[in-house]
């Protein structure tokens, strides 16, 4: 190996440790400061690591903020969503990909237009229509739209466009029902699909903030980062509370990441090879 | 081979429903709700409602404010993606280069801010960013490099936003292009090296054409999500100092639901749409002409 | 008497009762701050309240009154006063904060001299209006004109105000951040980062939760300075309503009554901080011990009511943004002012033209811009 090869593999391996250092500390820096109490974090800098670590703030911001109620509702609200949506995605996809109807073209250019309608542009109909059937408040106001999703749709139409379309000709011939070929032979095959979908809509759903800052303003009903935004309206000189509140909501998603890494990256890398 | 099957109908229904209640209707209704003077009035009593015409538009054409909005948000877009762009391409150059039982992790580690709640991020980036206790500037000034104020000088502030914007951003484009490299076949290096070629020009004439398409589309998704940039601002500087980080969405957000002047904050969310359009349009045309050589 | 509760968060109980009375199903009573009060009496929608206490403070009282009629009940109430480091003070040469504008300016620039980088006289977080709304009310003529139909900013006096204001920061001596850039306000103040700090009474049970007691004596209270003398400062809170629409409005008036008797305004104080809006209540524990509720007290006797009109919120939001800029040297509070002034009457055509319509007898304002009022 040259010198000239070794050196710019040195940088390379190098030059990701700096990134990895510049992405990953500012997560482990608070959740450091999650564990600190005053007088650590209240005269200056906070020190890099606890010398006392100490769960009060994690305890404080759940006792007194109430912080398990928003993360009930947060969780439901992205359960909710992913199920719906894969639901919705998975038979619009599979159907916009494999299945020949009238205004097919239609539907799918009517999609694609979707994609393109930024979304948060939408929150003032949105809350007049909600307000109207008296669903603010209401989980559905939060899960109803976003399961509204076009890109989970564009994704599974793009896979199932890479998928033999022989299989499904040879149980139409057999004469099952369209109902029964997609049961039993089009959702096993799109299973990793719609499971990546699921991952991205979930953590998606649970990140949401605008929308789920306007259409839920009731005490209680507010999702986690609606709620943690609210606590930082009053508290944000509290850094060890807001630290403890920031970790709270990020963890959850990065185990979730963790655990459905494989999944999640594959419906990202789809998202970007559909057209 | 597909053919024809009614029943395709009822597995869009759904989809179709769900797209015509809360996209396409709401869509119709920010147009109808900006040609009105929808106000607090409006809302308590629907007598005080008047249809306007295009009032709203012109007023917002004289707004001092909107126009910093789309500047916010120009800049916003225009520093953050090429960034983003550049960012997302190195690591994942960088990380498609490395021994395999490394790649992993640092994919991981790189891709970890996509996932995590922007309201929490902005929430710790603020106290890093804080001008006279916070890490970056504790750092800073230990190497002698003077203590900048992040967010209550302007100029600062609007780049303060966009590096968090980008930090949390690139990891996405990262895996995207990382996949999109994996696609080059390997004979094209082959050929290129027996040429003479040395990196530099093998990574200029073969992996940055090749990566072209895709970056383009990347493009186009950063900034879909940069021009709606809303939680950042909200939470690390409420849209000051001086309205130097009021993006277009905080704006309308503001007018919308703080002021109740839902007539001026449709018109901009219609201008916010517009633009995204046309953001749109460019990509789809450029990319044509690549793909065109 | 069986009372049903409804919690509601501050920045939606406006839409909320909004939303109540529009579709004509609004509670019997309800909690309101001052600017939803005026919202409410625009849309008809409250009954005029009885005389319930005699000692309720006037200030509290009177920006329940629209036209000579009180709508809402006073429960809570809410002003801006100085919290200050008695101990620099004294070191710069001073027993108590001053009285008048002028005082403590050489206060301020005295003190200054004892500090060290980074750290100023004054804290008066720029993402808050309150403290420039106080210097303005402390002026003859009020900010909005002709029956609160146009904007009034031009005028002498709002720009001795904000002169006044701009003066502050562009001579260092008032910190020029927002409240978002501080970590921990109280151990700041302790530190002896900021002498002077505007700000409300919640502030009391927050410098007590953060410091430990022996710190106790390292900060008090002041009322306001004024331009010449004893300044007054504004006054907020939250009011009971009756509904118009309520048909239970004895029953509501006994329970507003309980309410504000003396055990109830004492227990609140206890559980929330807020300050009872009756000042028999004052001479009652805790409140009658505590030294630091003195201020409060005097300054709560010396306020000036505010605009009571819906769009007062978004003017002061508004003014804060304009100040800023002068404050930044951007922009001259002469074109700052005048510029405003056009914003501020934009924002009021919608009243205008009610007003017009809803009282064509009263609504005898001209038309278009007039040269700006100084006279009360």
């Amino acid at each position: 190996m040259s010198l000239r090869t070794r050196a710019l593999q040195v940088t390379t391996y190098l030059g990701l440790a700096i990134l990895a250092i510049a992405t990953l500390f500012p997560l482990l820096w608070v959740t450091s400061i999650a564990l600190m109490r005053a007088p650590e974090t209240a005269a200056g800098t906070p020190p890099l690591w606890p010398h006392h670590p100490t769960l009060y703030n994690v305890v404080d911001i759940i006792r007194r903020q109430h912080l398990g109620r928003y993360f009930f509702n947060s969780m439901v609200v992205a359960a909710a969503t992913t199920a719906l949506s894969v639901l919705v995605a998975g038979s619009a996809g599979y159907a916009l990909a494999r299945v020949d109807f009238r205004g097919r073209r239609l539907v799918s250019w009517l999609v694609m237009l979707g994609v393109l309608i930024p979304n948060q542009a939408l929150v003032l109909p949105l809350f007049e229509m909600f307000r109207a059937v008296h669903l603010i408040n209401h989980y559905a106001a939060l899960v109803l739209p976003a399961a509204a999703n076009p890109v989970g749709i564009v994704l599974v139409q793009a896979y199932m466009r890479g998928i033999p379309a022989e299989i499904l000709d040879a149980a139409r011939i057999d004469g099952a029902s369209e109902w029964r070929i997609f049961r039993s032979i089009v959702v096993p095959l799109m299973a990793p699909m719609l499971a990546a979908v699921g991952v991205l809509i979930f953590v998606v759903s649970w990140n949401d903030f605008m929308w789920p800052m306007i259409a839920m303003q009731q005490e209680g009903m507010q999702t986690l980062p609606v709620a943690l935004a609210a606590i930082d309206r009053e508290h944000y000189q509290d850094i060890g509370l807001m630290a403890a509140g920031a970790t709270v909501t990020i963890l959850p998603m990065v185990l979730v990441f963790l655990a459905s890494q494989r999944y999640y990256l594959r419906s990202v890398i789809a998202g970007s090879l559909t057209d | 081979m597909t053919r024809k099957h009614p029943s395709g109908v009822l597995f869009v229904l759904p989809a179709l429903l769900l797209l015509a209640l809360f996209v396409f209707i709401p869509l119709i209704g920010v147009f109808g709700l900006s040609l009105t003077d929808f106000d607090v009035y409006a809302l308590a009593d629907s007598a005080n409602l008047h249809l306007i015409g295009a009032a709203n538009y012109w007023h917002l054409l004289r707004d001092r404010q909107a126009w910093q909005a789309l500047e916010v948000t120009l800049v916003v877009v225009l520093v953050g993606v090429p960034a983003t762009l550049l960012l997302s391409l190195i690591s994942a150059l960088m990380i498609e280069s490395i021994a395999e039982r490394w790649r992993g992790l640092f994919r991981t580690a790189l891709f970890v801010p996509v996932v995590c709640s922007t309201v929490a991020i902005a929430i710790s980036w603020r106290y890093l960013l804080n001008t006279r206790f916070g890490l970056v500037n504790h750092l800073l000034a230990l190497l002698g490099l003077g203590t900048p104020d992040w967010l209550g000088s302007p100029n600062l502030a609007i780049l303060a936003i966009t590096l968090v914007v980008v930090w949390k951003g690139f990891g996405y484009g990262m895996i995207i292009v990382a996949a999109a490299r994996r696609e080059i076949p390997d004979e094209l290096y082959d050929a290129a090296r027996i040429e003479g070629a040395g990196v530099r020009q093998r990574l200029l004439r073969i992996t940055v054409p090749m990566l072209a398409p895709t970056l383009g589309l990347l493009a186009l998704l950063d900034v879909s999500g940069y021009w709606q940039l809303f939680a950042e601002p909200y939470v690390l500087t409420q849209g000051g100092p001086l309205g130097s980080t009021t993006s277009l969405l905080l704006l309308m957000y503001e007018r919308g639901f703080r002021w109740w002047r839902w007539g001026t904050a449709s018109a901009i969310a219609m201008a916010l749409t517009a633009v995204m359009w046309l953001f749109a349009w460019v990509q789809r045309h450029t990319r044509a002409g690549w793909r065109g050589e | 008497m069986h009372v049903c509760v409804q919690e509601l968060a501050w920045s939606s109980a406006q839409v909320r009762l909004l939303s109540a009375v529009a579709a004509g199903d609004p509670p019997d009573v309800a909690q309101v701050g001052d600017t939803d009060l005026a919202m409410l009496v625009t849309l008809h929608a409250l009954r005029p309240q009885r005389r319930i206490a005699d000692d309720l403070f006037p200030g509290a009282l009177e920006v329940t009154r629209f036209d000579g009629i009180s709508y809402g009940v006073p429960w809570y109430v809410d002003t801006r006063l100085l919290f200050y480091r008695p101990d620099i003070l004294r070191r710069a040469g001073f027993n108590r904060p001053a009285r008048t504008w002028s005082g403590w300016l050489r206060q301020m620039r005295a003190v200054k001299r004892l500090l060290g980088p980074g750290q100023y006289p004054l804290l008066a977080p720029t993402n808050e209006y309150e403290f420039l709304e106080v210097l303005a009310l402390q002026q003859p003529a009020p900010m909005l004109r002709d029956g609160d139909r146009y904007g009034n900013f031009e005028s002498t006096s709002f720009r001795q105000a904000l002169s006044f204001y701009k003066g502050l920061y562009q001579r260092h001596l008032a910190a020029r951040i927002d409240d978002r850039q501080l970590v921990n306000l109280w151990w700041e103040m302790a530190r002896g980062d900021f002498v002077f700090y505007v700000s409300g009474p919640w502030n009391i049970g927050e410098f007590r939760r953060f410091l430990p007691p022996r710190d106790e004596a390292l900060w008090m209270t002041a009322p306001m300075p004024g331009p010449d003398g004893p300044g007054a400062s504004i006054i907020g809170g939250s009011d009971f309503v009756v509904f118009r629409a309520s048909h239970r409005a004895s029953v509501a008036h006994q329970f507003i009554r309980y309410m504000l008797a003396d055990p109830q305004q004492v227990r609140l104080y206890e559980i929330t901080g807020d300050l009872p809006s009756r000042r028999g209540v004052w001479r009652l524990p805790p409140l009658a011990t505590d030294v630091k509720l003195r201020a409060f007290h005097t300054q709560l006797e010396r306020v000036r009511p505010f605009e009571a009109i819906p769009e007062w919120d978004e003017i002061m939001d508004g003014m804060r943004r304009m100040a800023a800029r002068v404050a930044a040297g951007d922009v001259s509070v002469r074109s700052a002012t005048r510029r405003f002034d056009h914003a501020v009457d934009d924002w009021l055509a919608k009243r205008r033209e009610l007003l017009a319509r809803s009282m064509p007898a009263t609504a005898t304002a001209p038309h278009g811009r007039e040269p700006p009022v100084d006279s009360p």
